[in-house]
């Protein structure tokens, strides 16, 4: 398995996938820490770097992100040589989300550490450590949460073969999540709690809520696991299914 | 002997379509089997199968003794492969590239890169990426890539595709090199007869899936070779004519009242003479001039790329 892992890191060298996790990474902070004035509000900080990341650069980049690694093999015609070698294939997809999982973690362990290393350097009071906790915890559940969206993205890849399929659903994640945080910013009990059925949406209302950012405790919602664990489950499975039973014909 | 590959009644269909049509091939340690077919004949489709990208409808497929199936991943460590154009992280070195198979394959050695470049000719371009070469250049790297676990059986789709006359010479040097010297077995495809034809040891040829002949290099030269073919009354004596009149040796009777000449082919009109002068009657004389081209052709119905 580390052979499949490490050839798996090997290839994404020189590509441009490692500048787009470091970009990912440091975007949300730089445009949160440009939303702020003289006196920086720690809290405030936090929240719109939780958002901007949560809601707009990591669903099209981790989608683009397990979209490159998973379509590649098929664009370069190297899903002949790789189905060929004598590992099971489900060991090979396992390679696979373990690197994505690899490289999203670095994309939210960046933007955190960039987030607080800018507000220490633009403020004179160092964060509290109570909102340290609150958001390494709400990073941590986003984190989870994205990673339960990994086999999601691999499958419209892999059915696709192209990156297409995965950029249109990075761009239907957003809206989608846009869609909840207007509801909860509106108070539309409706709209939230239908989002928090929804893989995505149910992320972002669970954020706002581990931030109490405005979120209505009367409304019925369930937690954010239980929807993404059960994506998780069903495209892992199907990923599994496809990634064993699928024939590779000249120009798949 | 055991059969390093075999297959049994190999099939694939596609709804109406049937891509293999019952396609049963063997190969042993040292053969080269030249897997000959027009563009579309069902080659790659058969190789596929052989590797596991394609499941067969029916039939069946031992590697290495045993059936394939049940013995994928030790008879994958055995098998060295490229199929159609070889593909490859562009990003990558040619040795990255090869240091991935390496790892992919569990070989420790890192040397075994080194001797595999060589081998294909691509030493000097070892650390150039791969996105700047040739198609050529890429062929080659295949077959650095194939080479470089030592396996006991190659198998090469069409290997010379974008290789210049000096490039398919060394290919073919090299193939014939390591069934030879290192006994390997190899499957190798092509729909060009001169480019198996120098280096197959057995030739099997597909058209429209179904493997139409099978047949042996000694063979093959036979059917390469001009003669004159005699109709006559009675070929038991005409034979024992030719040898103690002209002492001809090289004929062949093909069938009865047919006989083949193949030396003395000027003599024709001597021959006649000879064979009237003792009462074998002559009905006919034939100048053949088949070639190994117009014999494929024959069976492929005029498709074959020569």
């Amino acid at each position: 398995m580390l052979n499949v892992f490490y050839a798996e890191i090997l290839k994404l060298k020189r590509t441009q996938l490692l500048w787009l996790t470091l970009f990912g990474g440091m975007l949300p902070a730089v445009l949160s820490i440009f939303g702020q004035s003289r006196n920086l509000n720690w809290n405030e900080l936090l929240i719109n770097n939780s958002l901007f990341l949560n809601i707009m650069i990591a669903p099209l980049l981790l989608s683009l992100l397990a979209g490159f690694v998973v379509v590649r093999e098929y664009g370069d015609n190297t899903i002949n040589q790789l189905f060929v070698y004598p590992h099971h294939r489900v060991k090979i997809l396992i390679g696979k989300m373990i690197i994505i999982l690899f490289l999203s973690t670095a994309i939210f362990v960046l933007n955190y550490a960039l987030t607080l290393a800018a507000g220490s350097i633009m403020s004179e009071q160092s964060v509290s450590e109570e909102l340290f906790w609150k958001f390494t915890r709400a990073h941590a559940w986003m984190l989870a949460f994205q990673a339960l969206l990994i086999p999601v993205t691999m499958t419209v890849g892999i059915i696709g073969k192209s990156f297409i399929p995965p950029i249109v659903l990075g761009i239907v994640a957003v809206l989608i999540n846009m869609m909840g945080m207007q509801g909860v910013e509106d108070h539309i009990a409706g709209r939230v709690t239908f989002v928090s059925y929804i893989p995505f949406g149910s992320m972002i209302v669970h954020l706002l809520d581990i931030m109490k950012a405005n979120v209505p405790d009367d409304i019925y919602r369930i937690h954010a696991l239980y929807p993404q664990a059960a994506v998780f489950l069903l495209f892992f499975l199907f990923n599994v299914f496809y990634y064993t039973k699928s024939e590779v014909h000249s120009g798949s | 002997m055991e059969y390093i590959l075999k297959t049994s009644g190999l099939t694939k269909k596609y709804k109406t379509h049937t891509a293999v049509d019952g396609i049963s091939l063997s190969l042993k340690k040292g053969e080269i089997y030249g897997f000959l077919g027009q563009n579309g004949a069902g080659k790659t489709t058969t190789i596929r199968m052989i590797m596991g990208l394609i499941k067969p409808t029916s039939g069946r497929i031992e590697l290495f003794g045993k059936d394939a199936e049940s013995s994928r991943k030790s008879a994958f460590e055995r098998i060295g492969s490229m199929i159609e154009i070889p593909g490859f992280y562009t990003n990558l070195t040619a040795v990255e590239n090869l240091d991935i198979h390496r790892r992919m394959m569990g070989i420790g050695n890192k040397e075994s890169m080194e001797e595999s470049l060589e081998q294909a000719g691509l030493l000097d371009a070892r650390n150039k990426r791969v996105k700047n070469f040739s198609l050529g250049m890429k062929q080659r790297l295949g077959i650095a890539r194939a080479l470089l676990h030592h396996p006991e059986l190659l198998i090469l789709d069409e290997p010379t595709n974008g290789l210049d006359p000096a490039g398919i010479k060394e290919v073919r040097q090299l193939i014939i090199d390591l069934a030879s010297k290192r006994n390997i077995a190899v499957l190798v495809s092509s729909h060009i007869l001169s480019e198996v034809q120098q280096m197959a040891t057995k030739l099997g040829i597909v058209h429209r899936g179904r493997l139409v002949e099978e047949i042996e290099q000694q063979d093959l030269q036979m059917k390469n070779r001009h003669c004159v073919e005699f109709k006559v009354s009675n070929e038991r004596e005409a034979v024992m004519l030719l040898e103690q009149k002209m002492d001809i040796r090289d004929y062949s009777v093909p069938e009865p009242g047919v006989i083949r000449v193949f030396e003395q082919l000027s003599e024709s009109a001597a021959i006649n003479r000879m064979l009237v002068e003792n009462r074998i009657e002559v009905a006919e004389i034939t100048m053949l001039r088949e070639t190994l081209e117009d014999y494929f052709l024959s069976l492929t119905g005029g498709e074959l790329s020569a």
